[in-house]
């Protein structure tokens, strides 16, 4: 009896405690989002590097650029908003979810729930009765 | 010797066209002496490549810089060693590298494999010497290597400061030696596709070539990552960049071919999957050739960028075209055994998932190469697809596969119930829940990771409980236990050298983990004798070094480690190489490397004789990445080494 | 039959999907590709989109120290030109610019030079050998740089009479070309 209840029990513990830590504070001090935004925003002139990969000139200054803005209390979707306006839709490191570009999150969803579903289907096909 | 190295290579074009030719005539007529005139004549034209490859060599060892191609890669004061680099290291040389891997592994297909799988064989290398034909028909036409200028060159421009690194003598090398293999799997397959005798020996060869391909290709991947996080000074490691990721598109592909490859082995089934499975890995790595000379995609390793672009469209849309005809019309010739899958929780079943997940996985991936092209064509706006992107959409698939890893190779064949299944991952499961809770304490909250380290440490708590259980039941009283471990490791080779080498995706993921959620840093202004405590750390800045070598200066900054109690822990040196010739400078960090992390020293400027900025970063658990590269190695052998008599047709 | 019909389904949407494939590739490969940055110099020319929300503003020191304002040129069209003394597409056009000054400059026309990426040593070398009558202001930090969307060195922007941008243009500028954008700007100031 108890054999069979401890999976479900130890299921409950893992569910209880990742919603927990979905819920854990999360580490927004601006040391962080300066190297996450580092991290999403491109340098315009090197080839498909981000800002922290890049030593160019002008990634040097963005990087100076983003390190002010923190410090003069703007939010992570200002400093991001102040660089599309200057620097374009490229200047973002991944496509926003608005608009077409939520196309580049939908397809992956959908096929992976197609791909599921499908071999579901076909082991149940195959299934010998 | 221009002259000389490029009739070789005609000549060798000329072999190819004709051994291509007679391979498929003889197959079509069964005419056994055009095949071996076939065979001569391919054998023939790898030695021909052979002797252009020596040719080029030498053209670089004596310093010809009137041939183009080694005025632009070589110069007088170039280390010798660096030859070798040089070699690959432009558009021209790299397609002549590829197309000498590419021979010499056909020349091992044909000379080993010629009794086993005769009947399909030569129709496999009236293909093989077909791609020989398209890459000689490039060189020759379009890339010649061997192109002489009217200009008198007293010296070359030297070869590209970034490559100057001992990883570039075994990455591109093994990277491209991968992407070129998994012609031998495809060819194998397509031989497989058109044999009409239904013969199945084909099949071990698909699995030994495949797992070739996977090594080959993993191996350079890995030390890809390896040189980025050693000299392009960001400390990063992958960087998601288009010509990365079409490395390892076919590389999770081949991941989801070897397994599968497995169930036929045992049960003869997913024969045709399999040949779907070689067929996208070989359009793959076609698309990351043309991807990478000249696709529609900008990136940062634009090396072999050239005009080429459309003649490897062109080769990859006929290639394409072609397996997709070969698939649909001669599929009746694969056979599956008349084995079916019997439950949802079953190995069969658990592979099945595994493949779907890697090949979506892959197609994710190249979606999100693709993406700026097509959202160019439809809203005309130019947008980014980087990391942040894969991250999002690759990374919890990729976790779904590692929890996978765990519980696959324990499901038993054919079926087994949900009350088995957990009664054998139970201790595992406990074990884990008690690591949690262990992390939660020490202070790991965050969701991402927190889940990682829990499926890491499942899928290795599984492991070992199947080793430790396995020599138990092997030891006798007289035998200590080391023994009884290794004689059950050589019991089955297959299946524990397939636990070491998950064993070594466990130690990657581990690493990528420890990196990617945990790295700090600080970017720092620096005096000499200057010290600056960073985490548990205090660096002292010790001096400069300024040296000419070469005509190359390089400047050196040299930094003394010390922990919280200031007991000396190592010495770090970074340094700027700066190159006149190409005006750029080479930055090489310093890096103290232990399993728990990594001090990464990153030198930004200097910006006088005793000052300079430095970015100070700490990458836990980093080592763990590399470490996974031996595991992978032992594991890749251990599978490989060939075993006494192997059973065929051992499914009921 | 209905295996058949499976098999048919399956059949045409991979060759669907492989034609579609195929014609972005070749799509993707035919469009131009933008040409690539060399080390900070601007090598795509002619007039680009402006890269700086209207109302952008500097305040930069000259090299004697005095703060100069955007707002201070109020009431006169003013060309903006990011450059750097070591490019050598700004070494190229610095006589042009130079030159175009002396004359534009009784017609009302006002040229502002903000130097980026550079010392100050260079800088006064380079308008001393120029001989470089307007107003040159150091971006030491960069920022100003930013705030106007600059990716590279040489870009110049002009600017309306009533402080709203006309135009930008990247790359360096001959004779013939400057006068041409200086008119299409005072026309432009017109309307």
């Amino acid at each position: 009896m108890i054999y069979n209840n401890l999976p479900k029990i130890g299921l409950i513990i893992i569910f209880i405690f990742t919603i927990n830590s979905c819920f854990a504070t999360q580490d927004y001090s601006e040391e962080s989002l300066y190297i996450k935004l580092e991290k999403e925003i491109m340098c315009p002139v090197c080839d498909g590097q981000t800002l922290d990969q890049s030593q160019s000139l002008i990634a040097n200054n963005m990087k100076d650029a983003i390190k002010k803005k923190i410090e003069e209390g703007y939010s992570e979707e200002e400093i991001k908003d102040y660089f599309i306006n200057r620097y374009g839709d490229s200047v973002l490191a991944y496509p926003k979810m608005t608009g077409f570009n939520s196309i580049a999150y939908i397809i992956p969803i959908i096929a992976i729930f197609l791909g599921v579903v499908i071999l579901a289907l076909y082991i149940r096909r195959d299934k010998v009765k | 010797m221009n002259t000389f190295g490029f009739y070789i290579l005609s000549l060798g074009f000329i072999l190819s066209i004709y051994s291509s030719l007679l391979f498929f005539f003889g197959n079509y007529r069964n005419n056994k002496i055009m095949i071996k005139s076939a065979t001569r004549s391919y054998y023939l034209s790898i030695i021909m490549i052979f002797i252009s490859c020596v040719t080029l060599i030498a053209l670089f060892l004596s310093n010809d810089f009137s041939n183009i191609y080694v005025f632009n890669h070589s110069s007088l004061d170039m280390n010798r060693a660096l030859t070798f680099v040089a070699f690959y290291a432009g558009n021209e040389g790299s397609l002549l590298y590829i197309l000498l891997v590419h021979a010499i592994l056909s020349g091992l297909l044909l000379y080993f494999s010629n009794k086993k799988i005769k009947s399909s064989l030569s129709y496999s290398c009236g293909i093989l010497s077909s791609i020989s034909v398209f890459y000689l028909f490039v060189l020759i036409f379009f890339a010649n290597p061997f192109e002489v200028s009217q200009l008198n060159h007293s010296d070359g421009k030297g070869i590209n400061p970034l490559l100057r690194h001992p990883g570039m003598y075994i990455h591109p090398p093994l990277l491209m030696s991968g992407l070129a293999s998994i012609s031998i799997p495809f060819v194998i397959s397509q031989g497989a596709l058109f044999d009409s005798k239904k013969d199945n020996n084909w099949f071990g060869l698909l699995r030994i070539w495949s797992f070739i391909s996977w090594t080959l290709l993993g191996a350079g991947l890995l030390i890809g990552a390896w040189w980025a996080y050693t000299i392009l000074g960001w400390g990063g490691y992958w960087s998601w960049d288009p010509i990365e990721n079409v490395g390892l598109m076919p590389w999770l592909v081949l991941t989801a071919l070897i397994h599968s490859v497995m169930v036929e082995e045992r049960r003869g089934m997913f024969r045709l999957w399999n040949i779907i499975l070689v067929s996208l890995t070989f359009v793959l790595a076609l698309l990351g050739t043309f991807i990478n000379r000249g696709g529609p995609v900008v990136s940062v390793h634009s090396f072999a960028a050239s005009t080429l672009g459309f003649l490897f469209l062109g080769f990859m849309i006929v290639m394409t075209s072609y397996s997709l005809f070969t698939i649909f019309y001669k599929y009746k010739n694969i056979k599956d055994s008349n084995n079916k899958i019997e439950s949802y929780l079953s190995r069969e079943s658990s592979f099945l998932l595994n493949n779907v997940l890697l090949v979506l996985t892959s197609l994710i991936i190249l979606w999100g190469v693709l993406f700026p092209v097509i959202s160019i064509i439809f809203t005309g706006t130019e947008i980014s697809v980087s990391a942040p992107y894969f991250d999002k959409t690759a990374g919890p698939i990729l976790l779904g596969i590692i929890i996978l890893m765990g519980i696959g190779p324990i499901l038993s064949w054919r079926k087994t119930t949900v009350r088995a299944t957990i009664s054998r991952i139970l201790p595992s499961l406990i074990l884990t829940i008690i690591f949690l809770v262990c992390l939660l304490i020490l202070g790991i909250n965050k969701f991402f990771p927190l889940i990682s380290l829990c499926s890491i440490f499942f899928v290795l708590t599984i492991i070992i409980k199947e080793w430790v259980g396995g020599t138990k039941s092997r030891m006798t009283s007289s035998m200590n236990p080391l023994t009884a471990f290794s004689k059950m490791i050589i019991s089955n080779r297959g299946r524990n050298g397939g636990y070491i080498v998950h064993i070594a995706i466990l130690a990657l993921a581990f690493g990528v983990v420890g990196t990617k959620f945990y790295d700090q840093r600080i970017d720092t202004n620096i005096n000499i004798s200057e010290e600056i405590a960073f985490k548990n750390y205090n660096i002292l800045f010790e001096n400069i070094d300024q040296e000419i070598t070469n005509g190359n200066s390089v400047t050196k900054a040299k930094f003394s480690v010390y922990d919280e109690e200031k007991k000396f822990i190592g010495k770090i040196e970074a340094m700027h190489s700066y190159y006149p010739n190409y005006n750029q400078i080479s930055v090489r960090s310093g890096i103290l490397s232990n399993p728990i992390e990594d001090l990464y020293i990153i030198p930004k400027d200097f910006i006088d004789e005793t000052n300079m900025t430095v970015r100070i970063a700490v990458n836990p658990l980093a080592w763990w990445i590399w470490a996974s590269g031996p595991i992978l190695l032992i594991g890749t052998l251990i599978t490989l080494w060939p075993s006494r008599q192997r059973k065929d047709k051992k499914w009921k | 039959m209905h295996k058949l019909s499976i098999r048919n389904i399956s059949i045409f949407i991979t060759i669907l999907f492989f034609l579609l494939f195929f014609v972005f590739l070749i799509i993707g490969t035919l469009s131009e590709k933008a040409p690539k940055i060399n080390r900070g110099v601007n090598t795509i020319m002619g007039e680009v989109g402006i890269s700086a929300p209207e109302g952008t503003k500097f305040a930069l020191q000259n090299l004697s120290g005095e703060i100069v304002k955007l707002e201070d040129f109020n009431g006169k069209p003013v060309v903006i030109d990011f450059w750097s003394s070591w490019c050598g597409p700004c070494i190229k056009e610095a006589k042009v610019l130079a030159d175009g000054y002396k004359e534009w400059k009784f017609r009302g026309v006002e040229f502002v030079g903000i130097a980026i990426w550079d010392e100050n040593k260079s800088i006064e070398a380079f308008i001393q050998n120029n001989d470089i009558q307007y107003e040159i202001l150091i971006d030491k930090e960069g920022l100003t740089a930013v705030n106007f969307g600059v990716i590279a060195v040489p870009e110049k922007f002009f600017v309306k009479s009533d402080g709203s941008f006309a135009f930008k243009i990247n790359g360096p500028l001959d004779m013939k070309s400057l006068d041409k954008y200086i008119n299409r700007l005072l026309e432009e100031g017109k309307e």
